[in-house]
């Protein structure tokens, strides 16, 4: 695993480095970083946002319908069977131990974003959570009022003005972009998982998470396969949408600026015949 | 006690909460809420009973017009009006059909309304969470006042939006295609659909469910 890293993330620098825009976009500010973004995505196309910035879309069908075939062959029925033998509160309970270990990345990237109050309840989240909640076994600070705050690699480099550039499908690991591509491997670093053991139940680890996450969204994925025309497209739709959000961090006060979602131009009518 | 009385009513006055449209936008919410976890509670209701009364919940507090509109943006002026009908029919079709299955799914999650922003030109948007016990759902829901009353014209999951997801799905669709293929399209899904309601749970949930 550890010496896969390298040759990969080579890879990904020079995808993220052939990126248009990046060059430009060294600015800190959200705003920047959305003007930044914005502008990458009106070169691309004329569609709001960029969501549908997909140069690679051949390949990232392929990879995409693989992961399909990957998920409805081998996962989700391992995922069924872990679903029927164990308890949902167990289900929940792994879930927070494989989150729980995952705090390096997250209190690093909340400080790199100068969040320092969410860096703070991070904190306390993980003493309280790995003591009391035995091993992070129990979410703990969450009934106590300490609620995670999300934070990785991919979300800093957005608000330090990179943009998301192309969408991407990885084999395995599902969709992402070379911003977040980078962020997952520079989070992969903070991972304290790696620290211990062989890489053997390092491995069946992740196997056991993977299912345990999995197990959790039975439903929600059939639903949300269900309820589209066009699967890939609405995964794609979804992540970036998803990531931008994220990024922004809209409070719970401010205003959106979704203008073109919700009062879209219909002008278009005098142009057409 | 007539001067106490007044006296109530007087303070009751002065001490009158944030904005009536504030107020209103997250009762409105709220009472939405109530009346789904109503018929979701409600172990006396078979699934089909059960899809119907939320139909009827969601036809009275969804605008479908200005969600399909809003869906189809610039293509919207590309349907005929007839074309345009049968859009909203089918695409309000398709939501019931699709979400109606998730009725089976419920395990006794609760909704709570966390705060609310206005938006721009008078929108509003209502901020709740789904709780159910671990990693709760955010669902924002945008209102606009059509009419004189507020309306949900999307729903925001997870910080995924319902309106601007269906757009880039059909978007493809019309502009490869053209919109008599789109309308086909969500035609064939929907009669595929429709036949697949549970008459019970599906086997994994339930045990998970029980065993809980």
């Amino acid at each position: 695993m550890t010496r896969r890293r390298h040759p990969v993330s080579l890879v990904m620098a020079t995808l993220l480095l052939a990126a248009p825009g990046l060059a430009s976009a060294q600015a800190t500010s959200p705003e920047a970083a959305e003007a930044a973004a914005s502008s990458v995505a009106t070169e691309a196309t004329e569609r709001p946002r960029g969501a549908d910035w997909d140069p690679w879309e051949p390949f990232n069908r392929t990879m995409f319908d693989f992961n399909e075939d990957l998920d409805q062959y081998v996962v989700r029925p391992v995922a069924v069977g872990w679903d029927t033998i164990l308890p949902r509160p167990v289900q929940r309970s792994v879930d927070n131990f494989f989150d729980n270990l995952k705090f390096p990345a997250r209190f690093v990237n909340n400080l790199l974003q100068g969040e320092i109050d969410p860096a703070a309840v991070n904190l306390c989240r993980f003493v309280v959570n790995t003591t009391a909640g035995l091993g992070g076994f129990f979410d703990w600070a969450s009934d106590m009022g300490l609620p995670k705050h999300a934070a990785d690699f991919g979300m800093t480099l957005g608000r330090w003005g990179s943009p998301p550039g192309p969408y991407i499908v990885w084999p395995v690991f599902g969709s992402s972009n070379p911003r977040d591509t980078v962020g997952l491997l520079a989070d992969s670093y903070l991972d304290v998982a790696s620290l211990f053991g062989d890489i053997y139940v390092l491995g069946a680890a992740r196997v056991v998470q993977t299912v345990n996450t999995r197990s959790l969204l039975l439903d929600e994925v059939d639903s949300a396969r269900d309820a589209s025309l066009d699967f890939y497209i609405a995964v794609r739709t979804a992540y970036f949408e998803r990531r931008q959000r994220l990024i922004k961090g809209l409070s719970d006060t401010e205003r959106g600026t979704d203008d073109s979602l919700y009062f879209p131009d219909y002008s278009d009518q005098e142009i057409l015949p | 006690m007539k001067t106490l009385l007044l006296a109530a009513t007087v303070f009751a006055t002065l001490a009158l909460p944030p904005p009536a449209s504030a107020q209103d936008a997250r009762g409105f919410i709220q009472e939405t809420a109530d009346q789904v976890l109503v018929v979701l509670k409600d172990a006396s209701l078979p699934s089909k009973e059960k899809v119907r009364e939320l139909e009827e919940i969601a036809y009275e507090r969804f605008d479908f017009d200005t969600m399909s509109r809003l869906v189809l943006a610039r293509n919207w002026s590309k349907l005929t009006p007839e074309q345009q009908k049968e859009f909203v029919q089918e695409f309000r079709q398709h939501l019931s059909v699709t979400y109606g299955k998730n009725i089976e799914n419920y395990r006794n999650e609760t909704i709570e309304v966390v705060g609310d922003r206005e938006e721009a030109r008078g929108d509003w948007t209502v901020k709740t969470k789904v709780l159910r016990g671990g990693d709760d759902i955010l669902v924002d829901y945008r209102l606009r006042k059509i009419d004189g009353q507020w309306k949900i014209i999307d729903v925001v999951i997870e910080r995924v939006s319902l309106v601007a997801n269906f757009r880039s799905q059909l978007q493809d669709v019309v502009t490869n295609q053209g919109a008599d293929a789109m309308l086909r399209l969500l035609r064939d899904k929907n009669a595929s659909g429709q036949s697949i309601l549970p008459e019970d749970g599906k086997g994994h949930s339930e045990a998970a469910g029980q065993a809980s």
